[in-house]
C-alpha cells in the first residue's frame, strides 16, 4: 500500500464510548463458562462484544462459537448417552469461552489501555448470575427433550 | 640574555606566530629582561589562544595586576580555577579585589568589551534579613545553623575535623513556603551579600548565552565573596540531563557542575545556595559530595510560621478582634502565598462592605472565616507527589525529613486530602 | 517582560512544569499573548495539565491564524485524541502530515489515534512507514510495543518493551508494560519494583503510584497469594488443569479426592473473585 492510499481518513464522525458504558472482564467470563456452559458464557460474550464495538461479524462469530459448543454439547450426550452431561457440559463452556477470549481480547487491551477510569470495568456478578440461570434453564429443557425424542 | 638573542627570538616569532612554545619562550625571556609590557602581550595572546600552561596562569596573573591589567588578570584567574590550578588562586583572587577597590571599579569585565556581567545587581552590603524575620520553622531554622551557618561562622572548628565551611545546599519543598526567604535570611545569618540568581537572567534561547551569564554570575560571586549565591528553581536551571532530548540544556547543567566544581576546590567561603519544588528532577551529578550534597526540607509554614505570615499580611489595615492564632490552627498545610491571599480575599469583602455602608468596616474574624470556607492549600498536590517519589525513591535516606513530615499530624492530613 | 515570559515558559514546558508556564504566559501583553507561539505554549501548558478542551480551542484559534503550523495540526490531533473525537483528531494529524509525510513523530501520533480506535492492522501499517523514515526512534518504538500489546502478542510486546529499556533504562513505558506482564503473571513483587521505576521517574502522576501501590500491597499480604498463584498460572491453564486433575481423579476412581479437589478449586475461584475487590476498598 503506497502512502497515499495510508494517509487516506478512516475515522470520519468516529467517537470514543461516554464514561457510562463499561464492559467486563473478559477473564472474568470463564466462571459463567464454568457454571452456565456455552449458551450463557455466549451470551455474555456478544453482549460484551457488543460493548466493545466490535464488528457485527466478530458478535455474531462469538455467538456462533457459542452454539456450536452446545451443538457440540448435545451431540456427544446423545452419541455417547452419558450420564456426565455436566462434566461434558463444563468442557464445551470452557471451550466455547476460549475462543470468544481471543477475539475479546484485542478490543479488550484497546479498550483498557486507553480508558483513564479507575474503574474501568462493570461487575459482571449479575448479569452473569442471570445468564447462567437462564441459559441451564434453556439447556436443560433442550437436552430433556433431545433425550426424550 | 643579550639584546641579539632577544631579537633573534623576537623575530622567530614574528615568522612563526603559531608556534606557541616559542612564544612562551620570548614572553620569559623579556619578563625576565624588565620588559614586562611586552611580555605581557605575548602572555595575552597565548591565554586567549589556550597555550598558556596552567602554573603560568597565577604568575602572568600576577604580573598583569602589577601592570594594571585587571581584565587580564581576571582572565587569568578564570583559566585558572577552570584548570584546577594548585595554589596561589587564592592570593590572586585578593590582589585582584584589592586593585578593583584602589581603581574604583565596581567589578571587573570579563569579556574584552567591557560589558558589565549583566546578572547580578545586588548591593554588596551583607544581608540585612534574619532568622529573627521568619517566624516558625524552627526545625529548619535549626537544620541551616547547623549545616550552613555554624561552619561559616566557626570554619577554624570546622577545619580541625576535616569539614569545610561554604559548599552547596539545597532547599526544597512546595511552592510558596519561604525558601527564598530562608536563603536570604542565613545570608544574614552569617552576615554576607546575598546574591539572587532568577532562572529569567540566567536562560536565553541563543546558542552559549546562557552558560555565558551562569558563569558571569558566579565570577561576580567570587569576587564579592564572601557571600551567599542563590539559585532559585534549581530543577529549570539543572534539569535532569538524563530527561532532557536536546543538548541546549544538558551543557547548562555541564556549566553548572563546572562552576561548583571551581567551588569546591578553592575554598573562599563562598556559600551556594538552592531552592527547588522538584528535587527529583535535578540531575543527579548536582547532588553528589562537593556539590548540593546537603538538602534541607522547608515544610509548610507550622503554626507559629503561619501567625506571623498572617499579622505580616494584616499590618496596617484597619482590623478588630482577630484571634490569629485559632486562624493559623484552622489553616493546616497553607503556604505563605495562600494565606496572604486568604487575607486578600477577606479584604475584598471588606472594601465591597465598606462601600455599601459608606463608612470603615475593619476586617474582623467573620470575613477571614468567610474566606476560609473558600481558600484551599497549595501545598497539597506538592506533598501528594513528595509522599509518591519518597515511598518508591528514597534511596539512602535523603528525603527523610519528607517522611517525618508526612508522618507528622499535618502531614497525615494532607494524606487525606 | 513578555521576552522573558515566554522563554520561562518554553523552558517551563520542557521540564513538565505546565502551571508554571501557564502563569509566566498570563504575563504576556496582549499583543503578544495572540501570536501562534505563545498558543503553541499555552496549548501545550494546557495539554500537560490534561485541559484538552482548552489545548485543542488554542490549537484551533492559532490554526486561524497560521493554517499550516505543523505544531499547532500535532496538538491538535492530541487533543482531540484525548476528548475522543477521533474523526478531528485524525483530520488535524492528516493535515500536518500533507506537509510533511515522512515525519515519524507525526505518523506515530497518527498510529496511536488509529489504535484508540481499534483499527490496530492500518496502525502497524502507519508505523511501518514511520519506521522506514526514522528506524531509529524510540517514539516508533515505543508506538509498536503498544501495538504489539494491544493486538495480544505479548511476546513481541514484551521483547520491545526490553528494547526501550535497552535504548533507556529508565524508559517509563518500557518498565510500565513489564510491570503490566508481571502482575498478569501473579509476579507482584516484580511488579512493584517496575511500577515504582515509573513512580521515580514522575512522581506526579497518581496513576503510576496507584498501580505500584496496589503491586506492593499484593506482594506483601498473604490474602492475595492466592489470587496471584491463579493469575500466575494463567486463566485459561487453570482451568484447564483443574478440570484434568478432577476428571482424572474421577476417572481413577478416587471420587472423594476428587470431591475434594472440585471443594479447593471452587474455594480459590470464589477467592480470587471475592477478595481482591474487597481488600482493595478496605486498603485505599
Amino acid at each position: 500500500m503506497d502512502r497515499d492510499d495510508l494517509l487516506q481518513p478512516t475515522l470520519a464522525g468516529h467517537q470514543t464510548r461516554p464514561p457510562v458504558d463499561k464492559p467486563w472482564r473478559v477473564g472474568s467470563q470463564v466462571y459463567v463458562a464454568f457454571f452456565g456452559g456455552a449458551l450463557a458464557v455466549g451470551a455474555i460474550g456478544a453482549l460484551n462484544a457488543r460493548t466493545l464495538r466490535m464488528s457485527a461479524r466478530a458478535v455474531a462469530a462469538i455467538a456462533g462459537i457459542a452454539l456450536a459448543a452446545e451443538a457440540a454439547l448435545v451431540t456427544a450426550v446423545v452419541a455417547t448417552d452419558t450420564d456426565e452431561i455436566r462434566i461434558i457440559s463444563i468442557v464445551a463452556g470452557l471451550a466455547a469461552f476460549g475462543g470468544s477470549y481471543l477475539l475479546q481480547r484485542s478490543p479488550d487491551r484497546v479498550y483498557h489501555f486507553h480508558s483513564d477510569d479507575d474503574e474501568p470495568y462493570e461487575s459482571l456478578f449479575g448479569p452473569g448470575l442471570i445468564a447462567c440461570i437462564c441459559a441451564r434453564i434453556i439447556e436443560g429443557i433442550l437436552l430433556f427433550g433431545v433425550l426424550e425424542a | 640574555m643579550s639584546d641579539d638573542r632577544l631579537e633573534g627570538l623576537r623575530a622567530a616569532v614574528e615568522l612563526s606566530p603559531d608556534n606557541h612554545a616559542l612564544r612562551l619562550v620570548l614572553a620569559e625571556a623579556l619578563a625576565a629582561e624588565d620588559e614586562s609590557e611586552e611580555a605581557l602581550e605575548h602572555y595575552a595572546l597565548l591565554l586567549e589562544q589556550g597555550a598558556l600552561p596552567t602554573d603560568e596562569l597565577v604568575r602572568v596573573g600576577t604580573l598583569a595586576i602589577d601592570l594594571g591589567r585587571l581584565q587580564l588578570a581576571a582572565r587569568c584567574l578564570e583559566s585558572a580555577r577552570r584548570a584546577g590550578a594548585m595554589g596561589g588562586t587564592a592570593g590572586l583572587e585578593e590582589a585582584l579585589k584589592a586593585a578593583l577597590v584602589d581603581g574604583g571599579i565596581a567589578r571587573p569585565a570579563v569579556d574584552p568589551d567591557d560589558e558589565p556581567l549583566p546578572m547580578v545587581a545586588e548591593p554588596v552590603a551583607p544581608e540585612e534579613v534574619s532568622f529573627a524575620d521568619v517566624g516558625g520553622l524552627e526545625t529548619v531554622k535549626k537544620a541551616i545553623h547547623k549545616t550552613i551557618v555554624l561552619p561559616f561562622q566557626r570554619p577554624d572548628l570546622y577545619e580541625r575535623y576535616g569539614r569545610r565551611a561554604g559548599g552547596g545546599v539545597l532547599l526544597y519543598g512546595p511552592p510558596g513556603c519561604g525558601k527564598t526567604l530562608l536563603a536570604r535570611a542565613t545570608a544574614g545569618e552569617c552576615g554576607v551579600p546575598f546574591l539572587n540568581v532568577r532562572m529569567e537572567d540566567v536562560l536565553d534561547p541563543m546558542y552559549g548565552v546562557s552558560e555565558r551569564r551562569l558563569h558571569d554570575a558566579f565570577m561576580d560571586a567570587r569576587l564579592r565573596s564572601p557571600c551567599v549565591l542563590f539559585i532559585d528553581e534549581l530543577d529549570a536551571i539543572a534539569y535532569a540531563r538524563r530527561k532532557q532530548a536536546g543538548s541546549a540544556g544538558r551543557a547548562l547543567v555541564d556549566q553548572l557542575l563546572q562552576e561548583l566544581d571551581a567551588i569546591g576546590s578553592d575554598n573562599q567561603g563562598m556559600l551556594v545556595l538552592a531552592a527547588t519544588n522538584a528535587p527529583w528532577d535535578v540531575d543527579d551529578a548536582l547532588k553528589r559530595p562537593g556539590r548540593f550534597d546537603r538538602v534541607v526540607f522547608v515544610s509548610p509554614p507550622d503554626v507559629p510560621a503561619r501567625r506571623r505570615i498572617l499579622e505580616l499580611a494584616l499590618t496596617d489595615r484597619p482590623q478588630a478582634d482577630l484571634n490569629l492564632d485559632d486562624l493559623a490552627k484552622r489553616t493546616a498545610l497553607f503556604s505563605g502565598a495562600d494565606l496572604r491571599a486568604l487575607v486578600e480575599r477577606a479584604v475584598d469583602a471588606v472594601i465591597d462592605e465598606a462601600l455599601e455602608s459608606g463608612g470603615d468596616v475593619p476586617i474582623r474574624g467573620a470575613h477571614l472565616d468567610r474566606a476560609l470556607r473558600d481558600a484551599r492549600a497549595t501545598t497539597t498536590d506538592w506533598l501528594r507527589t513528595a509522599r509518591n517519589y519518597v515511598e518508591f525513591a528514597n534511596h539512602g535516606g535523603r528525603y527523610d525529613d519528607v517522611l517525618a513530615y508526612l508522618d507528622s499530624a499535618e502531614g497525615k492530613a494532607a494524606r487525606k486530602r | 517582560m513578555s521576552d522573558t515570559a515566554l522563554q520561562a515558559a518554553r523552558r517551563y514546558i520542557e521540564i513538565g512544569r505546565h502551571r508554571q508556564a501557564l502563569e509566566s504566559l498570563s504575563q504576556l501583553d496582549s499583543e503578544t499573548a495572540a501570536t501562534t507561539e505563545a498558543r503553541r505554549l499555552r496549548g501545550f501548558a494546557f495539554y500537560g495539565i490534561e485541559d484538552f478542551d482548552r489545548a485543542a480551542d488554542e490549537a484551533s484559534d492559532g490554526l486561524q491564524d497560521d493554517p499550516q503550523a505543523l505544531d499547532l495540526l500535532y496538538l491538535l490531533s492530541l487533543s482531540e485524541e484525548r476528548r475522543g473525537r477521533l474523526g478531528e483528531a485524525e483530520a488535524a494529524i492528516l493535515a500536518a502530515l500533507e506537509q510533511d509525510p515522512d515525519d515519524a513523530e507525526l505518523l506515530c501520533q497518527y498510529a496511536d489515534v488509529l489504535m484508540r480506535a481499534g483499527q490496530l492492522d492500518k496502525a502497524a501499517r502507519v508505523l511501518d512507514a514511520a519506521a522506514e523514515s526514522d528506524p531509529d526512534s524510540p517514539d516508533v518504538l515505543g508506538s509498536r510495543q503498544s501495538l504489539a500489546y494491544l493486538r495480544g502478542d505479548n511476546r513481541e510486546a514484551r521483547r520491545l518493551s526490553e528494547e526501550l529499556l535497552a535504548l533507556d533504562p529508565e524508559s517509563i513505558r518500557g518498565h510500565r508494560m513489564l510491570g503490566v506482564f508481571d502482575i498478569n503473571r501473579g509476579r507482584a513483587a516484580s511488579a512493584a519494583e517496575r511500577f515504582g521505576e515509573a513512580v521515580r521517574q514522575d512522581p506526579a502522576s497518581e496513576l503510576y503510584a496507584a498501580d505500584a501501590r496496589e503491586a506492593q500491597r499484593m506482594a506483601r499480604n498473604p490474602l492475595w497469594w492466592p489470587t496471584l498463584f491463579f493469575t500466575r498460572v494463567g486463566v485459561v491453564a487453570s482451568w484447564v488443569g483443574a478440570m484434568v486433575v478432577i476428571f482424572g481423579l474421577r476417572a481413577a476412581g478416587a471420587a472423594t479426592a476428587a470431591t475434594i479437589a472440585v471443594v479447593a478449586w471452587l474455594a480459590l475461584c470464589v477467592w480470587s473473585w471475592v477478595v481482591p475487590p474487597i481488600l482493595n476498598r478496605l486498603e485505599r
